[in-house]
Parts: structure tokens; C-alpha cells; sequence
């Protein structure tokens, strides 16, 4: 924190009295008429990370709303980051058209299930979505746990599932994945490096 | 649009190095400021508060013709200042040559005849040119220090465009300096002179996408990562303000963590902004940011307060 390197400025404080508009008599009448005839709006820039592959070029997203004021915020603009060291604002075709993919009415946004012989996705709820995500997984790797090898030698492994993570993660999302599926003794996990 | 194969020997290859300092070109700079005003006035709420600042932009363009500032020697200092980070022309303790006081004389030669000037500003310029040479080096000094009390808000721009027209030639000479210096320590004073941004600007051409801070003193720019606050670093709530369209060159931007705000031009949406000038043709964004709690964070060389 730099506070009071520089100083604040009451500039316009309501009326510009005593600055040098005023003392050089140029202030309108109707200059701050002019002022409420304005509307002023609110964006935010947010600075993120391109989900598509594992090169992790720097975006900045702009959004408009306040969430204070009642308005639900919305992207309108996605751009490359041009302070980003990997990509310097360059974004390839798939990163420039982030913002359809944000807004695109295909975007999958709850958990759905499509049962054995069916040819209906069923939406389900999370809670419904774990318990059977968990459960598919434990009857597997009870199934197929390989606890010791031919040898007799403890090897603690489970072959018949893997886990493929999203490419965009930061090095605490690594640690995690590794944490959930090395104890679990899961061998196959990749990360969506080439999309 | 049209598909051009471009030879692979003609492709310019561009460093990935951001430059952390732009010095300024004080030859073109005022007279394109000038420009940019007398453009932004027409129509506008506050034209004839336009057209002067213009007027001295003009005057200021022809005093860097008329009476060049030559740097003197002073290869130590600046190779200390680089090893430190320090600002090698300080306004704290570089010590002014008597130029200055000569460049004020020019302009004020200038200012006085010129009838497109309004009479408050003749009084201004009158008031300067009977002041001693003493009197005017402690009213540099206050300015520069952030207090325009002393000279006054109506004579107190005709100080500044003096000093910014020293200052802005010596830092023109720095090209050495910036080939050293990497002034990345800190962001809230300029690199070069320690004065604080009158606003940022995000570049195009060499420098596309790059967002500088604009110093309101010798016209240098330090570069600053976007999304961060230039008064205290913080990055957690930056908000953008503007008026009427989301599209709008202009805007504030606002901190949440020290409650300041300074204004920041896109040049991609008008290649012709000029910080000093596009800042002084929205002070109704500075009115109604201020209603939203925020307080402006820099000066601006041609309004001053009491």
C-alpha cells in the first residue's frame, strides 16, 4: 500500500468554486446542468486465465452491473491480457471467441444423466450427481483394486478409471488433484493440455 | 477485409520486453494537445474553458521551438538514480536552472498581446511578469509541491505550462536514462520528475494494449499493469466509470481499497486522446464519480484548486 504518496483532490466538490474555471470566470451556467444529463455506469475488469489448453493465455473480461445497485453483472467484452509474460494479449481463434462460448445457449449448467439404453439426457440435481458419481466409483475400484502384484509385492493400485482435469489450473488445484487421486490409488490422470 | 501475405523477411519482429518508461516528445506533444482541445471544444458545455487551455498548449508548443533546454551533465546522477530507482529530475531536489524563469517570460510575452485570451487570464500573466524572480521560485515551489495557494488557481496554470515546458524538454534528453533504468518498484509518482499522473492511458502501435501513466509535470509515461490501482497497487475491487456508454474513451478508475480514482484513456477506441486534454472535456465524469465517493487522485495542468 502506497496511501498518501499522492495527495486527494476535491475537484469538482459541487460547485468548481475556487478552482481555476471559476477564478478565470470561463464556468457555464449550464455546465453542471450538463452534468446530470449523464448516466454513469459501472464496469468491471477481471483478469483471468484462457480455460481452452495448457499454454494459459492471460485474459482480461469486462463486465457490466453493479452488484450493490440490483444488476446482474454480464460479460460484454473479452480481450488477451497484454501485461500477461505467457501471451502478451495475444489470444488464438478459440480464446478471441471466449465471449460466445460464455454466453452460448449449449453451455452445459447443471448435472444431467443419460441412463443405460436411453437416448434422453435427464437433468439431476448436484447432491444426486456425487452420491452417484461415488458410488460408480467405489463398486469399480472394489471390483478392481489391485492391492499386490503377481509378486506379492504391495503395489496399492487402481487401473480401470482415470481422471482427465481442466488445463487452466493453478498449482493449488494441481496439488489437490494429485491428493484425491493418489490416495484413491488412481494411476491414470492427465490434464486437458491439447483441446 | 483483405488477406495480405506478408514476405517472411518483412515481418517486424517485436520485443517481448514491456519498456517500463516513455519519455515524451515535447517537439509534436503540445501542439497535438492543442489540437485535441480545440477539437473537444466544439460543442462542448465548457468550450471556452477549452479554448484557453488550448491557447496556452499553443504557446507552450511555440516556446520549445523558440528557447530548447539543454540537459547539463549529469551521467553520475543518473546512474545513481537508476540503481536506486530514483527519480533522476526530482522535483524535490533537482535544482532548477534559470531557464525556466526565462521560459515563463516567453510565454508570458506570449499570453499578454494575445486577444483570444480572456481578460482574467492578461491579469494572471500580469501578476506573474511583475512578480520577482524570488517571489515566482517559491510560488514554482508550493505548485510543485501540490499547493497552488500561493500563486493562485488563476495564474497557477500559467506556472505549470512554464515548468512542464523545463521540465518535459530535459526529460525529452533522458534516452540514456531509460536505457538503464527499470523504474518497477513503484507505481503512484512519475519515474522521472517524482510528480504524480494527471491520468493512464492505454496505448496502440509499438506499445498496443500497454497501459502508461502520464505524468502531469514533464509529460513522461511509466508503465503499470492493467486492473491495478496507480495510487495504492490494490487490484481486489477496480471499477471502470463512464459515461453514458460502455464504449466511451474515457473513463474512471476507481479503487475500493484507498478510495481514489484517476482517469484512464483507451487510445484503441480514439487514437487522437491526449490525457491533459480528454481529462479536462469530461469533468462531469469527475463530478459524478465523486458523488459515488471516490477522490481524484492526480492533477490536471490547467485546473487547480484553492
Amino acid at each position: 500500500m502506497q496511501v498518501n504518496r499522492r495527495q486527494f483532490f476535491k475537484l469538482t466538490a459541487g460547485s468548481m468554486a475556487g478552482t481555476t474555471i471559476a477564478a478565470l470566470g470561463l464556468l457555464p451556467e449550464q455546465a453542471l446542468a450538463d452534468v446530470r444529463s449523464y448516466k454513469l455506469l459501472r464496469a468491471t475488469e477481471t483478469r483471468n486465465t484462457c480455460p481452452y489448453c495448457s499454454v494459459g493465455c492471460g485474459i482480461l473480461m469486462y463486465s457490466l452491473g453493479d452488484g450493490a445497485k440490483n444488476a446482474k453483472p454480464a460479460i460484454f467484452h473479452i480481450e488477451g491480457d497484454p501485461d500477461h509474460p505467457v501471451s502478451r494479449g495475444a489470444l488464438c481463434p478459440k480464446g478471441a471467441g471466449l465471449l460466445d462460448f460464455v454466453h452460448s445457449p449449449n453451455r452445459l449448467k447443471y448435472p444431467e444423466v443419460r441412463e443405460a439404453g436411453a437416448n434422453e439426457w435427464r437433468r439431476i440435481s448436484w447432491d444426486e450427481a456425487y452420491s452417484r458419481i461415488a458410488r460408480l466409483m467405489k463398486a469399480d475400484r472394489d471390483a478392481n483394486f489391485v492391492a499386490q502384484n503377481a509378486d506379492g509385492i504391495t503395489v496399492n493400485r487402481w487401473l480401470t478409471t482415470g481422471m482427465l482435469c481442466a488445463s487452466a489450473s493453478s498449482n493449488e488445484t494441481g496439488w489437490l488433484s494429485q491428493k484425491f487421486t493418489r490416495a484413491l490409488g488412481m494411476l491414470a490422470v492427465d490434464n486437458q493440455a491439447r483441446v | 477485409m483483405a488477406i495480405r501475405i506478408v514476405p517472411e523477411h518483412d515481418i517486424q519482429r517485436h520485443s517481448i520486453a514491456i519498456a517500463p518508461l516513455r519519455l515524451p516528445q515535447p517537439r509534436s506533444l503540445y501542439r497535438e494537445r492543442a489540437a485535441r482541445l480545440l477539437t473537444l471544444a466544439e460543442g462542448h458545455a465548457m468550450a471556452d474553458f477549452l479554448r484557453f487551455a488550448a491557447r496556452i498548449a499553443h504557446h507552450q508548443d511555440a516556446l520549445v521551438h523558440a528557447q530548447p533546454v539543454a540537459l547539463p551533465d549529469i551521467a553520475g546522477l543518473l546512474t545513481t538514480c537508476a540503481a536506486h530507482e530514483l527519480p533522476p529530475l526530482s522535483v524535490d531536489g533537482w535544482q532548477r536552472q534559470p531557464d525556466w524563469q526565462a521560459l515563463l517570460d516567453g510565454l508570458l510575452e506570449r499570453v499578454r498581446p494575445d486577444a483570444g485570451l480572456p481578460p482574467a487570464v492578461q491579469a494572471a500573466a500580469e501578476r506573474l511578469a511583475a512578480a520577482t524572480l524570488a517571489e515566482r521560485e517559491q510560488w514554482a515551489d508550493a505548485l510543485l509541491a501540490g499547493d497552488a495557494a500561493p500563486v493562485g488557481p488563476a495564474a497557477a496554470p500559467l506556472l505549470w505550462a512554464a515548468l512542464s515546458v523545463y521540465w518535459s524538454q530535459l526529460a525529452a534528453q533522458l534516452a540514456d536514462y531509460a536505457a538503464i533504468a527499470s523504474p518497477d518498484g513503484q507505481h503512484a509518482l512519475c519515474p522521472v520528475c517524482g510528480s504524480a499522473p494527471v491520468a493512464s492511458v492505454v496505448r496502440i502501435g509499438d506499445a498496443a494494449g500497454l497501459r502508461y501513466l502520464h505524468c502531469s509535470l514533464c509529460e513522461s509515461e511509466w508503465h503499470l499493469v492493467r486492473s491495478q490501482c496507480s495510487h495504492c497497487d490494490a487490484s481486489r475491487d477496480i471499477g471502470y466509470w463512464v459515461l453514458d456508454s460502455e464504449d466511451a474513451a474515457t473513463r474512471a478508475e476507481s479503487c475500493g481499497d484507498c478510495h481514489g480514482y484517476l482517469k484512464l484513456m483507451r487510445q484503441d477506441k480514439d487514437p487522437a486522446v491526449d490525457p491533459v486534454a480528454d481529462d479536462l472535456a469530461t469533468l462531469a465524469l469527475d463530478a459524478l464519480v465523486e458523488q459515488q465517493g471516490y477522490a481524484r487522485t492526480g492533477p490536471n495542468p490547467f485546473l487547480f484548486g484553492a
